[in-house]
């Protein structure tokens, strides 16, 4: 990339405009970076990252340092212009102090000087150094190399001119202030990187490194492609469902509108927007005009071809369109408008029409004139349209047939039969170490005990006793499922547990877990364990349960929401009680926390989107009573881990 | 004036309460799936109607305090008598309306809504223990 700012405005002490009062900031942080939780602390890095860019939007920055310190600091380096060191006019101070020290003292409230301006509307130095205990700033700039330091946003000694230099750039090394970020904790790598390496898609040619001396690891985030690349990196582990992105780009005015979009194998739609390189979580006017697009473009393709079932009144749902698809939506635009909580909702109405329409025909030509691929998305959106409708005749009459609890075994089969191509991908607990390690705790078998893996799904847990027990057998409905397990138990039977397939007293052992919730009438499947088990025998089952009365309800909501063949969920007393009334004795419970991604493990065929959707609002917004008792944490990326109380019982056949 | 308690207005009062409060769900709904089919201005439309809904219901509720509590027919106003009508009708839904639709959904086949059901006096029963608790420690600030 090459600095290419024009000359022609220039960006010098006369451009800045000052307003008063920095004590406010930390009065009232949040107001300004959003909050003093984590999300703000990282705030901090994104603001001096995005000023650094502004400097590469106006052409005179190529590379942008991160240097995360052991002592919890951070520093921001670039090679642009230099922050202007000279004295302001009127005022008499360096500019450079100015912009410090002042709130609202930037050049971005002169349209001019950044015509498409990523930061936080100017305000982000000052912000930065006044929520900083300690902050130290350097500038290279004509010849000079100047620096001067910081408190909480009061200036602790003068410009200090360092000498002659041929460099140019800013750096900006800050310590965040504990006393604000009290609940913060430390800035994380990880949610650095996910945004710097979003930004360094975005600014095609951009180079920004990251050098996080506390683990000694270094990164360099460097590339071409843009939005197009964006999206096939997001894309790495889906399976495409055509090759290369869709991509628009389109400019009217001040207003540049680029987006790529892919359809993949998955369920979940992943859909990144940003404005002014500003990262949009909860979309707003662009995203929506992009959605009303995408469904009309794709409805009115299918119209055309006579591919919708005119008799009933078929129509592809905005909803079906968006199921796996990936999508990169960049905005460039003057004054753009930030509304919602987070200030993450892009409010500008203007905007929407504007993106509908560039998106809707753009995307209309794109499918005339590429038919293979365009027969590819309007068939998954149409068949996602149908497998809803299936879905819901589908959960009506697992209802009414409820009353017989084996009639919904083939809706078990579909669903876990799909589900087997990436079982263990769909959740962490599958596989979850610590979790099998403690069912194994859970029995005391000899080389000679014979173990049931009861609904053994891919034979996980059964082969979490593999080295104790002498023989394990697995017990699955599904196919699929058996041919998984068949390859880490000794032998695995179709069959159902309403009706085990074994004669009483065949079994020195029995295990199950995460089973019993799916199951109407748990009280038949327990006592056919129990049937099948020797006297004395072990039965261990595993269940996730809520924490207590006030996260129940919510709790149900959630799963059932996840996946419709939920059908019970238990207090923990009375989850004992119902194993006690099953005939069962010397109840142990182990109890263990377990973190899990829901973005994961709600991305699945059983989910639909609307439930996605509705499972994240019922995590944000999760009444207080909930929180009380039940962790769960939305990350600063907006991906949402929930802790899991799984509660591992073991008992005896009295 | 006629006495409003016992009238078929005031029925029909209490009708409306139950309409105005369930369009407001309704409509909330509607704009949420508006919202995410990217239809952002029928959403505003949906948000907007939730939002006089509650207004209107609001306005049925200021005729309908005055007789009281919609719910459990005691007198309502001050704190310590919203306490009593709210501890009363959520001990009502724990102990006898809930229990007897979970019993209800069980027998008609219905398990998961039996399961919800059973949350749901479970969780009123706990709503009840506190406002039991609130009502106590408002009774000794008091000192009646």
């Amino acid at each position: 990339m090459t600095a290419t700012g024009s000359e022609s405005s220039p960006y010098n002490a006369s451009s800045i405009v000052v307003l008063p009062g920095l004590e406010a900031v930390r009065q009232r942080p949040a107001l300004y970076i959003g909050s003093t939780s984590s999300e703000g602390l990282h705030h901090l890095v994104y603001e001096l990252v995005e000023n650094a860019i502004d400097e590469s939007l106006a052409g005179y920055c190529n590379v942008i340092a991160v240097t995360l310190f052991k002592d919890g600091s951070c520093a921001v380096e670039d090679d642009g212009r230099g922050i202007p060191i000279d004295p302001v006019p009127d005022d008499g101070r360096p500019a450079c102090e100015v912009v410090m020290t002042t709130l609202h003292a930037g050049a971005k409230f002169r349209k001019e000087v950044y015509a498409v301006s990523g930061g936080l509307h100017g305000v982000g130095l000052s912000c930065v150094n006044a929520l900083s205990e300690k902050l130290t700033l350097e500038v290279w700039r004509d010849g000079q190399h100047a620096r001067q330091r910081y408190s909480k946003g009061k200036v602790i000694s003068e410009l200090e001119h360092l000498g002659a230099s041929d460099r140019r750039g800013t750096r900006i090394h800050f310590q965040p202030d504990p006393s604000i970020f009290v609940d913060a904790g430390h800035l994380q790598s990880s949610v650095l990187q996910q945004r710097l390496e979003q930004l360094a898609f975005l600014h095609s040619g951009i180079h920004i490194r990251v050098d996080d001396q506390r683990a000694g690891k270094q990164y360099d985030y460097n590339y071409s492609g843009g939005v197009t690349a964006f999206v096939k990196h997001l894309n790495r582990d889906r399976i495409p469902l055509h090759n290369e992105p869709v991509y628009f780009r389109h400019a009217i005015g001040e207003t540049e509108i680029e987006a790529a979009l892919q359809w993949t194998m998955a369920y979940a739609e992943d859909l990144s927007s940003f404005v002014n390189s500003i990262h949009t979580s909860h979309g707003g006017t662009h995203v929506d005009g992009l959605k009303t697009a995408l469904t009309r473009a794709v409805n009115s393709y299918a119209e055309d071809r006579d591919l919708l079932n005119a008799e009933n009144g078929e129509k592809i749902s905005g909803l079906d369109v968006l199921e796996g698809l990936t999508c990169v939506l960049s905005v460039r635009m003057a004054e753009p408008h930030f509304g919602g909580q987070i200030k993450a909702e892009l409010t500008n109405p203007e905007l929407y029409n504007v993106v509908a329409d560039v998106i809707s025909n753009g995307f209309a030509k794109y499918l005339e004139s590429e038919p293979k691929i365009a027969n590819v998305i309007v068939g998954k959106a149409l068949e996602s349209t149908r497998a809803r409708a299936a879905a819901r005749r589908a959960s009506e009459r697992a209802a009414y047939q409820a009353v017989d609890p084996t009639a919904s075994e083939p809706i078990y089969k579909k669903q876990f039969g799909i589900r087997s191509s990436n079982w263990h991908e769909s959740c962490t607990w599958l596989t979850d170490e610590e979790l099998l390690a403690t069912h194994a705790s859970m029995l005391d078998p000899n080389e000679d005990t014979h173990l049931l893996d009861v609904c053994c799904g891919s034979g996980v847990v059964g082969a979490s006793f593999r080295e104790r027990v002498g023989k394990i057998t697995g017990l699955d409905l599904t196919p699929e499922m058996r041919a998984l397990a068949s390859t880490r138990l000794d032998e695995v039977i179709a069959g159902n547990v309403y009706n085990l397939p074994f004669e009483e007293n065949t079994f020195d052992a029995v295990c199950t877990r995460e089973v019993l919730h799916l199951l109407p009438e748990p009280q038949r499947p327990l006592a056919q364990i129990r049937r099948v088990l020797k006297p004395g025998g072990t039965f261990v089952v595993g269940q996730i349960l809520p924490f207590g009365e006030a996260d129940s309800a919510w709790m149900f909501r959630v799963f059932k929401k996840k996946q419709p063949l939920v059908f019970n969920q238990w207090l923990e007393h009375e989850y004992r009680e119902m194993l006690e009334q099953a005939g069962f004795v010397d109840i142990q419970m182990k109890e263990i926390l377990v973190w899990e991604s829901i973005d994961l493990w709600i991305d699945t065929w059983e989910t639909t989107s609307l439930h996605r959707h509705e499972i994240r609002d019922l995590f944000y917004n999760a009444p207080e009573e909930v929180r009380a008792i039940h962790p769960f944490e939305v990350l600063p990326n907006g991906e949402i881990r929930d802790c899991w109380r799984w509660c591992i019982y073991s008992m005896k056949k009295g | 004036m006629p006495e409003l308690k016992g009238s078929r207005t005031y029925d029909h009062l209490l009708q409306v309460l139950a309409k105005e409060a369930i369009a407001a769900r309704r409509f909330d709904f509607f704009a949420k799936v508006a919202n995410l089919e990217g239809f952002a201005e029928v959403a505003e439309l949906f948000t907007q109607a939730s939002e006089s809904e509650v207004g209107f219901a609001d306005g049925h509720m200021d005729f309908i305090r005055q007789v009281g509590d919609p719910e459990s027919n005691r007198p309502i106003g001050e704190t310590t008598r919203n306490l009593t009508a709210a501890l009363s009708s959520e001990t009502e839904d724990a102990e006898l309306v809930y229990p007897e639709m979970e019993r209800t959904a069980a027998a008609e086949g219905f398990p998961e809504i039996a399961t919800w059901f059973h949350i749901m006096s479970l969780s009123k029963a706990r709503r009840a223990e506190v406002l039991a608790a609130a009502h106590a420690a408002l009774e000794e600030q008091t000192g009646k």
